[in-house]
């Protein structure tokens, strides 16, 4: 449906709807513009074409209550020829002739060469523009494009912007004279007249806008209070004005901010290409690089590849569609993507995001549950033996540690395998119950449900070795790496029964969590020490006289304080 | 050099000298011009004939004259003025003057050629 607008044209009444008129008056503003600046001749020629066109649509306009389309004023523009060629008719007789007209000053302009193009064309206008042949200018791009991946996007930005030669004057002009100080100059006068041509039409349409704004008011004003029917002139002048300054304000502004929205989201896109690129390249060659993935690509059904993808384009999608919009800004050249792309683009971008939910979910519910799974192992001590524990890392897998329990988790090559590696085991001793001595191995981990977590504790490697009456137990467990977010721990408990002494070497120090004796001594001055097992928990047997000159040493520096 | 564009420039070139020419025969108005133009494809689209016709009435060689018309608007008729008259014979010489020398200088092309 479209709002018809009743127009008189060289004499004729029709009926037009609004975007045919709309084209209408573009066109015959734009042979307006591109006629010379002699007022009279060109006031002259327009009614003439004005007439002209009357007649035409009056031949295909038969029914008087037919209405003029956009299909009409295309076929009209078909036959009268585009604004170019009224310009090049005049162009010919400005030598011999009285006044002197822009136009003749032919300069050049960077348009696409559609009868040489590889693509688009770009690249041959670019070359026409500067002269020199088209292959430089090819290689140029390929040069860019091989070294920052900047020539696609320049050339795709120039594809847009630039229109194709398609009309003589077009052509003539894109290969245009050779450029030379008197060339530029002229180029750059056309340039800014072209700039206030611009400027005016734009006040002109604004004020229009306005003036029709103003004029539906004041009807609907005149209809409600049906005494007054007169405009007041004055204040829809005054609107002009106003209405002409906003316009120029927020065209300004608009087009900063169109040219702030492509440098930002091209960057974007172009970072996410180069990041996208040399990530993809990375895991392709195996390259440890370290990279830190967002935790739920880990322990994902879906591969790190296709999740990597998808992030991608969740990002990468809203910034191109971004980069169209500000390119429209700048350009109306440019066209609105058309419905099927959008729909497309919508739609991969939603999977993407449906991807991505779907793997924070899981990732949400893979570490939901707490399981462990538990080892039993006898002892072979008996009564007033001495078990002694000792704590020993393998330097080979790790060595940037400081034998000390804690929650940090590393990547490490395990028979070139990646693997976790952590630290996190705990040592505690108690009393058994039984006059047996055992030592249980307690290993933790998350999953989605009860078995699965049992399952992730079960596969978490831990060792240890018992020679004689000593233990030695590893200071790291080794875990497989996609449960590198998972929060996985050994405990380790031994269990004494009475009259068994235990001995904590030194590198034990820091494993053990919580140890209870008598006299609470803190678990850092438990190494190095004896104990027994009481009937009911440890004592030190060699450690009273150490302990309390330390108390007395606190005391001390109580009493100095 | 792309042969549309030399084309089209030949075209130009002569097309007042047609207009002149047309009006010689009797007064016109102007779809009667673009139309004996078109069916002599001397123009693809008609926009370009009127800066052309302007140029010829501001340089004095045609004057028009409106006429009412059966069906709409009055109509502009286009009329051959006295100086427009001596430009067109001038013109004609150096037509034919033009058109015996490119004959001259192709057959002479294609005699050597031979």
């Amino acid at each position: 449906m479209n709002k018809t607008i009743n127009i008189n044209l060289g004499g004729f009444f029709f009926h037009i709807d609004e975007i045919a008129y709309q084209k209408l008056r573009r066109y015959l503003e734009s042979i307006s513009r591109s006629l010379s600046d002699d007022p009279q001749g060109k006031n002259e020629i327009i009614a003439d074409i004005e007439a002209r066109i009357s007649e035409l649509l009056s031949e295909k306009i038969t029914d008087a209550r037919q209405v003029v389309n956009e299909g009409d004023i295309d076929d009209i523009i078909k036959i009268m020829g585009q604004p170019e060629d009224y310009a090049d008719a005049e162009q010919e007789y400005s030598d011999s002739s009285y006044s002197y007209r822009r136009n003749s000053a032919s300069g050049k302009k960077l348009f696409r060469d559609g009868d040489d193009k590889f693509l688009g064309g770009v690249a041959s206008g670019v070359a026409h523009y500067f002269n020199i042949d088209t292959i430089w200018i090819r290689l140029g791009l390929l040069a860019l494009f091989f070294g920052a991946g900047f020539g696609v996007l320049l050339y795709i930005i120039l594809w847009i912007l630039l229109p194709e030669a398609k009309t003589t004057s077009e052509k003539l002009q894109m290969e245009g004279e050779p450029v030379n100080i008197d060339n530029i100059e002229k180029k750059i006068r056309e340039e800014f007249s072209n700039v206030s041509d611009k400027v005016s039409v734009v006040a002109k349409e604004a004020s229009e806008k306005i003036k029709d704004g103003a004029n539906e008011f004041s009807d609907k004003m005149s209809k409600t209070f049906s005494g007054k029917t007169k405009k007041n002139n004055g204040a829809s002048d005054f609107l002009d004005t106003i209405g002409k300054i906003i316009l120029a304000i927020f065209k300004v502004i608009g087009k900063f901010i169109g040219i702030l929205i492509i440098f930002i989201s091209a960057a974007v896109i172009l970072s996410l290409i180069v990041g996208g690129f040399s990530l993809g390249s990375l895991e392709w060659l195996n390259v440890d690089a370290n990279l830190q993935y967002p935790p739920f690509f880990y322990d994902s059904v879906i591969p790190t590849w296709a999740l990597t993808l998808c992030s991608f384009l969740l990002i990468g999608i809203p910034f191109l569609l971004l980069f169209i919009l500000g390119l429209r800004i700048l350009s109306t050249n440019v066209k609105k993507l058309s419905k099927p792309t959008s729909l497309t683009l919508s739609g991969i971008w939603i999977v993407s995001l449906l991807i991505i939910i779907f793997t924070g979910i899981e990732f949400g519910t893979s570490h939901s549950i707490n399981g462990q799974s538990s080892e039993k192992k006898s002892l072979n001590i008996i009564e007033n033996d001495t078990l002694n524990l000792k704590i020993i890392n393998d330097d080979e897998i790790y060595y940037r540690h400081n034998l000390r329990s804690n929650t940090y988790r590393e990547e490490v090559y395990v028979d070139n395998q990646q693997m976790v590696y952590s630290n996190n085991v705990n040592v505690d001793v108690k009393k058994s119950n039984s006059d047996e001595s055992y030592m249980i191995i307690l290993k933790k981990s998350q999953g989605k449900n009860k078995g699965n977590a049992s399952h992730n504790a079960k596969r978490v490697s831990y060792n240890y070795k018992i020679e004689n009456n000593t233990i030695i137990l590893d200071a790291y467990y080794l875990s497989s790496f996609k449960n590198i977010w998972k929060d996985e721990e050994i405990e380790i408990t031994i269990y004494l029964p009475k009259n068994v002494s235990i001995y904590f070497d030194n590198s034990t120090k820091n494993f053990l969590d919580n140890v209870k004796n008598e006299g609470d001594i803190r678990d850092k001055d438990m190494a190095n020490q004896h104990f027994i097992m009481t009937d009911r928990t440890l004592k030190c047997t060699d450690c009273e006289i150490e302990i309390e000159v330390e108390e007395n040493t606190e005391s001390e520096l109580k009493e100095t304080f | 050099m792309k042969i549309e564009n030399t084309k089209a420039q030949m075209r130009k070139g002569v097309l007042e000298f047609c207009i002149l020419s047309i009006l010689k025969n009797g007064d016109a108005y102007t779809s009667e011009i673009l139309s004996t133009l078109k069916s002599a494809e001397m123009i693809v689209v008609e926009g370009t004939i009127y800066p052309l016709l302007t140029r010829l009435k501001n340089a004095g060689l045609l004057t028009y004259r409106w006429e009412e018309s059966t069906s709409g608007p009055p109509r502009k008729y286009y009329v051959l003025t006295e100086n427009g008259g001596m430009f067109l014979k001038e013109l004609s010489k150096t037509w034919n003057n033009l058109v015996n020398a490119v004959h001259q200088v192709t057959s002479k092309k294609s005699t050597t050629n031979e």
